[in-house]
């Protein structure tokens, strides 16, 4: 059974390859690169799991750009600001409600609506558990999720 | 015989994608509502002539289960064939779904054949 960190990996795969059209850079012996920092004016989201899991994502633009052309089959020139915002809520929305119906067999937690952070309200989330990147053609997708308690611990 | 949908999503970007994908799958189409969520939805179906409902689960306000609860109360509305497009594809929930009354569940991610196909069938095509 895969761990967590790889479960994750694979469900960002199969969305960003099937639904985006995006695909993972390779290193030098054709393993997918996992790690990446994305640049300072990313765009930042969260989706919670109940109160006590939280997934962040920071999306770099340029590869929230593409996800959009191919997946709304627009122009370039057509995409702003806003459809950017919105195409993160959806993809923290995806990665979101796929991750959980891999590692979460009893069904304790229940997705929110995700939520559009600013650089600073990013900056003062305490260090997640670990982290995990995609990475194409150097734009990056950063992921961290962050476990306050066990589920249904009380 | 040009069918009317109603598309009930809380992601604009999503509603879009949809509207695309229905207009390619080959439906005579009439016309196209959008709402943000159950409420809306709701109202749009009250207020509009509509052949055919897309709903997403996880939305503010009233979520798609809540959504598809009080449209299948309603004596007017409940007729309406609803297929439910959602990330929530864990079994409970759509089980759930079906017990209230959708014709049809697709999971994100999705290919957009896979909506004008379950489209078409729902509509008899």
């Amino acid at each position: 059974m895969l761990n967590k960190k790889d479960t994750i990996i694979n469900v960002v795969d199969e969305i960003m390859t099937d639904m985006f059209f995006i695909f993972p850079d390779l290193d030098d012996d054709g393993k997918q690169i996992t790690e990446g920092e994305t640049k300072e004016d990313a765009i930042h989201v969260g989706i919670h799991f109940n109160t006590d899991f939280y997934i962040h994502f920071d999306i770099d633009r340029e590869l929230l750009r593409e996800m959009a052309i191919n997946f709304l089959a627009i122009e370039p020139e057509e995409v702003d600001d806003e459809q950017l915002a919105h195409m993160a809520c959806e993809t923290a929305n995806i990665i979101g409600g796929n991750y959980l119906v891999k590692v979460d067999p009893d069904h304790n937690f229940k997705l929110s609506i995700p939520e559009v952070m600013t650089s600073n309200e990013a900056d003062m989330l305490e260090e997640g558990h670990w982290e995990v990147s995609f990475v194409s053609d150097g734009r990056v997708m950063k992921i961290s999720p962050f476990q306050r308690a066990e589920p249904n611990a009380n | 015989m040009a069918f009317n949908f109603l598309i009930v999503d809380d992601s604009p970007v999503m509603r879009k994608v949809i509207i695309k994908t229905v207009r390619l799958s080959g439906v005579d189409i009439g016309d196209m509502y959008e709402a943000g969520n159950g409420i809306e939805g709701l109202e749009e179906a009250r207020n509009n002539w509509v052949d055919l409902i897309l709903t997403d689960i996880n939305m503010p306000e009233m979520d798609g289960i809540a959504f598809i609860k009080k449209l299948k109360e309603d004596e007017v509305l409940k007729s309406i064939p609803v297929i439910v497009i959602s990330t929530e594809g864990r079994d409970e929930v759509v089980k759930e779904a079906m017990a209230y009354g959708a014709n049809d569940y697709i999971t994100k991610p999705f290919r957009p054949e896979e909506i004008g196909n379950n489209v078409l069938k729902v509509l008899g095509y």
